[in-house]
């Protein structure tokens, strides 16, 4: 018989697991290619070199990785307290679909203040879509996860909507193709590489600060303390609400404003018919990273080169597009997979030490 | 307001009405057999998806839409092993297990339409509303057949549907009141009492996952075969996060989930309606109504909102307000 016992995972396993999982992941990816029917052959270099080989690739890479991070930071952060975020997604369209309002709306205001604006309302309407989601959950008793999944699908549903009818009534004629912002709007003067660079600043800075601030100071004491045990917190006087509330509020946030980055720099719109799924991506991302915030970057540089290194493969050799999306998938049960392994020890038992002696 | 009120009356309502009800009372169904023993099958969304798909394209082939039913069943069981075995057993965490069975089932899917199709899907053939055969016209009993006819008309929907909801009740009644369904419920409830029992916490999980997947995924075959026999990736849009939300609120009894999706139902029904009445403004936006409706059953439902204890408050503070007129009225 087999059992599993639990036990705490020593350091090098907490660190080997989630490599083991990436690298599972990214090897399964091509074989579930094989599933399809195509030729496995040289994807899985096809892949990577999708993804590496150009400079275009790489600062695609780059470019994905910094909303990664971003959205991967408001995952790991609501799971830190025990708040089931799966809203990352919901709250990241929302975000986009908030600064392209603002922008078609307030097309007369120069575009300096509407891009000041945008940046503010993005992470506010996001953070208003997981703070209402927490404090349900404290007060009523509801659960959040399934509130925020169905939040995803509202703003997914709200994002189809606003193309096919009401912004386009709104917005003056010609300039709305496709959902996208008026040309003046996005931080179009930049060179695509500044874009990128102040992208990846940002988010390297805002994982890096969550970091320290996790790890080394007392809010993050107190924080690892609600994660550990809620009640336990409560009994040593944390506030345990309080800081579910504002983690709520800064994990929507933080992927309000992930949206509203990706509608103002990198897409300049929303692109319809999203299926790109980084809130979701974001998921895997935080699971990779496991605890610690400063992980979040190898590990939403990992699924970003995954995510592109598929779309190449479409590309190149015409692969099915779900195969992105399938890649996220394998990640997602990898990640706990591999943590469940380094959580539990594996024993078989042959006999059983606590048999009565002489009961045959 | 009086055409808003005469769509209830309207030739086809009802039928529409528990047509847009069976497939969300199916999916519910098979979400609370998984989460009555303690698993959150967060695949519900794919699994839906994905029955919708196979039903499909089976039917498609076969030209038979009891093959479509079939394979969803088929492909719903599969799933539901797989996502049993990787919860239960194995031992790891719900929500990302069932994300990745609903982000790899729809990817799947899509990508199986695509290829088999391109862009312009057909329609299926689709499951026969019953007719009812022309009765003899007997001189005593002949206006009551009538009315009975009449009103047996205006529920003219599939066998299917009806089925469903017999289905509802039979698990019910196998919840409520055998041994399986008390074990089922304790796994759920008290899962170290099964063990106790010397019954297998695990098997019964698998076992549950296996049948509830293969109900949602069912589920998905009727939204395509007992409608109109079209399939729309947007209509589906998140009808099973929705059937998951309506088992979860109603505290997974299939009895009430009868309610949740038949209130879901002529809601919908009611919205279809009121747009062509309207003059068909805003298609895009009335999906959002299944899940608005959802998301208010779902907060309406919490833990900790006690309706029975509201409704007294109101009540006696109502008595007490009126108690000294009363006496007043005594006195005089």
């Amino acid at each position: 018989m087999i059992r599993f016992e639990q036990r705490t995972p020593p350091l090098v396993a907490e660190i080997a697991a989630p490599i083991a999982a990436a690298v599972v992941a990214a090897g399964l990816t091509p074989v579930a290619l094989g599933m399809f029917g195509y030729s496995i052959g040289s994807a899985f270099a096809d892949m990577v070199a999708g993804a590496f080989g150009s400079g275009a690739a790489l600062a695609q890479v780059l470019s994905l990785s910094a909303l990664l991070m971003v959205t991967g930071l408001a995952t790991l952060l609501s799971f830190s307290v025990r708040l089931n975020n799966l809203g990352a997604e919901g709250q990241l369209l929302a975000g986009a679909l908030t600064v392209v309002v603002l922008g078609t709306v307030m097309a007369r205001v120069p575009a300096p203040l509407v891009i000041m604006l945008a940046t503010l309302a993005g992470p506010l309407i996001g953070a208003l879509m997981m703070a209402v989601p927490a404090t349900m959950k404290a007060k009523l008793g509801t659960d959040e996860a399934m509130l925020t999944l169905l939040l995803n699908v509202v703003a997914l549903t709200g994002i189809a909507g606003a193309t096919g009818t009401a912004l386009t009534a709104i917005a003056p004629a010609g300039v709305l193709q496709n959902f996208a912002l008026p040309a003046a709007l996005p931080s179009a003067a930049l060179g695509v590489g500044m874009r990128i660079f102040i992208g990846l600043v940002i988010a390297l800075f805002v994982c890096g600060a969550a970091h320290v601030i996790y790890g080394y100071t007392v809010t993050g004491f107190m924080l690892r303390a609600i994660g550990g045990n809620p009640t336990a917190a409560r009994f040593a006087g944390v506030p345990v609400d309080e800081f579910q509330f504002t983690i709520a509020a800064l994990s929507g946030g933080l992927a309000g404003f992930a949206g509203a980055a990706l509608a103002l720099g990198f897409v300049g719109g929303v692109p319809a018919g999203v299926s790109a799924g980084l809130g979701y991506a974001g998921i895997a991302v935080a699971l990779l990273a496991g605890r610690w915030p400063g992980a979040l970057v190898p590990a939403a540089l990992f699924i970003a080169a995954l995510i592109v290194g598929t779309q190449s493969l479409t590309r190149s050799a015409g692969t099915p597009v779900a195969l992105g999306d399938i890649a996220i998938a394998l990640a997602l049960l990898t990640a706990p997979t591999a943590s469940a392994l380094t959580r539990f020890r594996i024993r078989v038992v042959t006999a059983r030490p606590d048999a009565p002696a002489g009961s045959a | 307001m009086s055409g808003a009120l005469e769509i209830f009356a309207t030739a086809g309502f009802w039928p529409a009405a528990l047509i847009a009800a069976a497939p969300l009372l199916l999916a519910a169904l098979g979400a609370l057999t998984c989460g009555r023993t303690g698993v959150l099958n967060l695949g519900c969304e794919g699994l839906f998806v994905a029955g919708a798909v196979a039903a499909f394209v089976a039917t498609r082939e076969l030209g038979l839409p009891l093959a479509g039913a079939a394979a969803a069943l088929a492909i719903g069981a599969s799933i539901g092993l797989a996502h049993g075995l990787l919860v239960s057993p194995f031992r790891l965490p719900q929500a990302p297990i069932g994300l990745a069975v609903t982000i790899a089932a729809a990817a799947v899917a899509q990508h199986v339409v695509d290829r088999q199709f391109g862009t312009q899907l057909p329609t299926v053939q689709t499951f026969e509303p019953i007719y009812l055969p022309a009765l003899p016209d007997l001189p005593r009993v002949g206006e009551a057949i009538n009315v009975a006819r009449t009103a047996i008309d205006l529920l003219r929907v599939p066998l299917a549907v009806y089925l469903t909801f017999v289905l509802a009740i039979v698990l019910a009644y196998m919840l409520n009141s055998t041994p399986l369904g008390l074990a089922l419920r304790a796994c759920g409830d008290n899962p170290d009492a099964v063990t106790t029992q010397g019954r297998s916490v695990h098997l019964l999980r698998i076992g549950a996952d296996v049948v509830g997947s293969a109900l949602v995924a069912l589920g998905g075959a009727m939204f395509v075969l007992a409608g109109s026999g079209a399939l729309s990736f947007g209509l589906m849009n998140g009808r099973g996060f929705v059937a998951l939300a309506l088992a979860m609120a109603v505290g997974w009894r299939p009895g009430w989930a009868i309610v949740a999706a038949v209130g879901l139902g002529i809601a919908d029904a009611y919205q279809v309606r009121l747009q062509q009445l309207a003059g068909g403004a805003s298609g895009e936006f009335a999906l959002l109504l299944p899940l608005v409706l959802a998301l208010l059953i779902l907060a309406a439902t919490s833990r900790n909102v006690h309706w029975r204890l509201m409704f007294r408050r109101i009540v006696e503070r109502v008595r007490s307000f009126r108690r000294p007129a009363l006496r007043r009225q005594a006195t005089r």
